[in-house]
């Protein structure tokens, strides 16, 4: 074949162009340490790694949710443990009541006492956590329990609280003043058997013992409720931390540099450039009017 | 027996011989990088012998009478001026086509942290916030403040892709433009060869020249006359455009493009309106299109429907501008009642386009029309919002994984778009490989075509030598004839 400058000239440069721009393209590789930079580098990975991001980006919302609602969980143990010593002391009061041998000024003490404890009680109830009452289902933004009178009333919300913890998992995470106190109108009121409790030990009639029992089982079932939702709660949340490192890890493996085989190809890609470079510069300057005087 | 004078015209036709040969040598040294040049041979032959009567044979030998010059010609290979043609033209396309792809790229801006899905992830995000604090006005801004970037980030991808368009066809009139001036210059430099003849060795290079700029642009095909002239036809139709001197029809817009980078322009204005058109679509779908929804059980929507408490409802909504119109916002209207949910996005359902979508203006003033709840209560006649309901907020955060139907698709918004940077990735790549691929056999063609009609320095230098001996040896011829003219006329007579 015949060869010609032109060709030689064109030549070197195409290759010292395809050269540089293979030099270029791995030092921005190593530089950014991605792989992945624009779809067409890998169209099906593409797909994989928006796909995986923004399950990335679900995981940590979900993340945020299930924070909220655990602060939800711990309010609720918290307040019951509390609301549970006070009802047990109620209890020790209606049974150290039901003693025949007290008086009835005795019993007026214990009857103050036992009315102190549903004001404490009643506190409870309109706790808040987050500036929102725990125990008025939806209508968080106002009280229960807002006076003495409504207690023996069921104006409360029975609402639930809800919060997406994982895809499609969703936990109910506050307790209504219904599951915990019982509602007025089946009878069932823990405020209106304290009510009772306070008004026998004035009057001397028979003490509503099985009614404060029954109280204090279903604040108990109640409780061990949100045990069981807190528990739920963690192992989502421990399964939802695991898939998220199993996430990144498989969004590394598309997206980013494997920093020793890039770094081992951008040497050789700068020395196969300045090879070319070499190259050129001795093919470039020589022909036969050189040597011809 | 010959004239004495015989060897002088021998020698004079070996001198011109010599000095045509350094003039085109000279010539394709001055033109070694002149474009579309192809180098020229001096082609000789010997001139017309002469009989003479020798005493040994019957019949009369040959007596030799020099050189003479035949032709003066280029060196060209036909088959592959075609090849070079042909593939310059698919180059041409793919090229114009990968531009337009990797341009697209750039625009759809992914895979990135501010791209559109990341810009949704931070929508879906912020109405999860709002569920967990529903009524909170800070949750809402940053809701508004998301649901701003995602019409941000989607109007100026569209933007962009207009503007592409409009680059694209700016680009289309100004090939077109050029390919017309290319047919003119054929046929002006088609009517000088028919008057100068087939060896008008320079001016055959640049027409060369012309058809194949020519070619690069669009695909022809090329039938040549034996006078000399091209006559040049579309591929597509065969149309015929330049007939000898004359130019028959003019390209424009309207004209059976195939080939070339008018042929590749055209396809990547397609491809450009037809990711636009997606994109479109898909907003679309998210602002009005049909979904069914899951109302929990013991809602009281806004439209008036009460949701039985016994279980969940499958309600049919416009987008999530009607699924937000569902709930009751925190907004109370004069006489103390919950206002409904507003529509979230203003835009044009009928015949939408993303350059018109706009927030709400109304969310804009008041972030209180943003809703959470899907329960309502009547309070001395007065309805009011439930505001710690996040019902509403939760199923808008969950349309995330809502499928809704673009094109008789039915797939989550998220998963369409990937879809469609895949594609765009898929086809960019195919365009990259392409390029790639028509580069290399253009290159092949074109180093084998230099290797035919490209000048070498070293074969013109030797060459030169080559000629400069023969010119020194035919001056002697003169010289010796001289010399011998001189025996004849000065010593022999003159006694």
């Amino acid at each position: 074949m015949r060869i010609t400058q032109q060709m030689l000239n064109q030549n070197s440069v195409r290759h010292m162009n395809q050269n540089l721009s293979r030099f270029e393209n791995i030092s921005n590789q190593v530089s950014t340490g991605k792989h992945l930079q624009r779809p067409s580098d890998d169209p099906v990975g593409i797909g994989l790694s928006m796909n995986l991001k923004s399950s990335i980006a679900a995981n940590e919302q979900y993340g945020r949710n299930s924070n909220v609602a655990s602060l939800w969980l711990d309010e609720t143990d918290r307040t019951i443990n509390q609301t549970v010593n006070i009802l047990h002391r109620v209890k020790d009061l209606a049974l150290q009541g039901s003693n025949e041998t007290l008086s009835e000024q005795d019993r007026a003490t214990i009857a103050g006492e036992v009315e102190q404890l549903t004001e404490q009680i009643r506190q409870n109830a309109n706790v808040k956590v987050n500036g929102k009452y725990l125990f008025n289902g939806q209508k968080s933004n106002q009280p229960p329990f807002p006076d003495r009178e409504s207690l023996l009333t069921s104006s409360f919300d029975k609402g639930a609280v809800t919060f997406a913890v994982a895809d499609g998992v969703t936990i109910k995470a506050n307790v209504t003043a219904e599951e915990l106190f019982g509602s007025a109108e089946d009878g069932t009121s823990l405020f209106q058997t304290i009510n009772d409790l306070a008004a026998a030990l004035r009057t001397g009639g028979p003490l509503p013992l099985e009614g404060i029992d029954k109280g204090l089982d279903r604040i108990l079932t109640t409780w061990s409720g949100v045990g069981a939702v807190k528990a739920r709660l963690e192992a989502v949340d421990y399964r939802l931390k695991d898939s998220n490192v199993e996430l990144q890890s498989m969004l590394s493996k598309i997206e980013d540099v494997n920093f020793a085989e890039a770094i081992t190809k951008l040497k050789s890609e700068e020395s196969i450039y300045q090879a070319s470079l070499s190259v050129t510069s001795k093919i470039i300057q020589s022909s036969l009017v050189d040597f011809l005087r | 027996m010959v004239s004495t004078f015989h060897s002088l015209e021998l020698g004079k036709r070996g001198l011109f011989a010599g000095q045509t040969g350094v003039t085109t040598t000279g010539h394709n040294i001055a033109n070694a990088n002149t474009k579309g040049y192809s180098r020229q041979q001096v082609n000789l032959t010997t001139s017309p012998a002469l009989d003479v009567w020798t005493s040994g044979e019957v019949n009369p030998s040959q007596l030799g009478s020099g050189v003479s010059l035949e032709s003066i010609t280029r060196v060209r290979d036909r088959f592959l001026d075609n090849q070079y043609r042909e593939q310059s033209g698919t180059l041409g396309e793919w090229s114009v086509k990968q531009d337009t792809l990797a341009k697209l790229e750039t625009i759809i801006n992914e895979p990135s942290e501010t791209g559109l899905s990341a810009v949704m992830d931070q929508f879906w995000g912020a109405w999860q916030d709002l569920a967990n604090d529903p009524d909170s006005l800070s949750a809402r801004a940053v809701i508004k403040e998301s649901a701003q970037a995602f019409v941000d980030t989607s109007q100026f991808i569209d933007r962009s892709m207009t503007q592409l368009t409009g680059d694209l066809n700016n680009q289309l009139m100004a090939r077109i433009k050029d390919a017309n001036s290319y047919l003119e210059r054929i046929a002006d430099l088609n009517n000088s060869i028919r008057r100068t003849g087939i060896q008008a060795n320079d001016l055959l290079d640049q027409r060369d020249f012309y058809v194949e700029e020519l070619s690069k642009l669009v695909s022809i095909d090329v039938e040549e006359l034996s006078t000399g002239m091209y006559n040049i036809k579309l591929s597509s139709d065969g149309t015929v455009l330049v007939e000898g001197a004359k130019l028959t029809t003019s390209l424009d817009s309207k004209s059976n493009f195939s080939g070339g980078s008018i042929f590749g322009t055209i396809e990547s204005i397609k491809t450009v309106d037809s990711y636009q058109q997606k994109l479109n679509d898909m907003v679309k779908a998210f602002v009005f299109g049909e979904i069914k929804v899951a109302v929990p059980a013991g809602s009281q929507l806004a439209d008036g429907t009460n949701v039985p408490a016994n279980g969940d409802m499958q309600v049919t909504v416009k987008g999530i501008n009607g699924l937000h119109e569902l709930g009751w916002s925190l907004k109370e209207d004069a006489n103390g009642n919950a206002q409904p949910g507003v529509a979230l996005f203003i835009g044009d359902e009928a015949n939408f386009s993303i350059a018109s979508l706009s927030i709400n203006p109304t969310i804009k003033k008041d972030l209180a029309f943003i809703a959470a709840s899907l329960r309502s209560e009547t309070v001395n006649g007065q309805q009011k919002v439930i505001s710690g309901n996040a019902d509403l907020a939760q199923l808008i955060g969950r349309l995330r994984d809502q499928e809704f139907t673009i094109n008789e698709n039915s797939n989550n918004i998220h998963r369409f778009f990937q879809s469609a940077v895949s594609e765009l990735g898929a086809e960019s790549q195919a365009a990259n490989r392409s390029v790639a691929n028509h580069e290399a056999a253009l290159k092949a063609t074109e180093g084998r075509r230099q290797s035919v009609t490209g000048v070498s320095l070293d074969e013109e230098m030797a060459n030169l030598i080559k000629y400069q001996q023969a010119y020194n040896a035919a001056a002697r011829i003169v010289t010796t004839t001289d010399q011998l003219l001189d025996t004849i006329i000065n010593r022999m007579g003159a006694r």
